[in-house]
């Protein structure tokens, strides 16, 4: 048996949009650690963020040296799907707001 | 051992040790992934979980828990794995040429480098530690530790260079000036 759907609301629909629009997106995190090997790093920078040799290894290298490297910036479902990805293989991972 | 890439599969060959060895290591990881995480060793609930990180990140308790149960969920998807494989290397004695899929090469990387994590933190590896010649380690199971560590430092090492050009190489010299 059908029932009416009620309209929805012009305000709720305007917050949404406008939430979407500010939020600039998430940073993804890499920390160092001493456990986790430079191949294996550079191979999951690879395999899960889909970065060339060159690029992985710059990156592997920035977590090295400096400590930590922002290794993407997306909207917060995918974000979260990279930090679930790079925790999965052992990388020490965290997500940010871009501010 | 010796790793070697067979069209879509790895071809691992194994002496009777390097067996026995696996095989510790893969029952070890097949009764902690079936351990509910509050009920691992804490040392390595904070490692495998990034207990300290995700409070960095400012997740609250109820966050947390999500995540992590999550990730031991993902950690659960491999225990099929880890049975068959088992049941591998329990087969005939001596040397063994284990052929695997290349689709099980992922997990067979993120298994090898859980214990490593794993006996990271149940040992207090620190990061000076592993910079230290291992005689000069006073600690036995710190040795032993470290021994372990590195020896599948060079297994995933290897995986990951049969299937990638990825070289297993210490930093070059123009690396070295960065610091």
């Amino acid at each position: 048996m059908s029932q009416a759907v009620a309209a929805p609301d012009v305000e709720t629909l305007e917050k949404t949009s406008t939430n979407e629009l500010l939020d600039k997106g998430w940073n993804v995190i890499v920390w160092n650690d001493h456990i986790n090997t430079m191949i294996h790093v550079t191979y999951v920078f690879q395999r899960v963020l889909g970065f060339d040799a060159v690029k992985a290894r710059e990156k592997m290298l920035e977590v090295h040296f400096l400590g930590k490297s922002c290794v993407a910036t997306a909207p917060r479902e995918k974000a979260e799907f990279y930090w679930q990805r790079l925790q999965q293989f052992g990388l020490k991972t965290t997500i940010e707001r871009v501010v | 051992m010796i790793i070697e890439r067979k069209h879509d599969a790895l071809e691992i060959s194994l002496e009777q040790g390097e067996r026995a060895a696996l095989h510790l290591i893969f029952e070890k990881m097949l009764f902690a992934y079936q351990m509910p995480p509050e009920e691992l060793d804490p040392r390595v609930e904070s490692e495998w979980y990034q207990t300290s990180l995700n409070r960095k990140s400012g997740f609250t308790a109820a966050e947390y828990a999500e995540w992590r149960d999550l990730l031991h969920i993902l950690r659960g998807e491999h225990v099929p794995l880890l049975e068959k494989w088992l049941q591998i290397l329990n087969g005939t004695e001596g040397h063994l040429v284990w052929t695997i899929p290349l689709d099980e090469a992922d997990p067979l990387i993120m298994i090898t480098n859980d214990y490593r994590l794993h006996r990271a933190a149940e040992a207090d590896i620190t990061e000076a530690d592993m910079e230290m010649p291992v005689e000069e380690i006073s600690s036995e199971d710190k040795k032993m530790a470290l021994y372990e560590i590195d020896s599948l430092a060079t297994l995933g090492g290897a995986l990951i260079q049969s299937i990638t050009n990825i070289p297993d190489e210490p930093l070059n010299e123009s690396e070295h000036d960065e610091t």
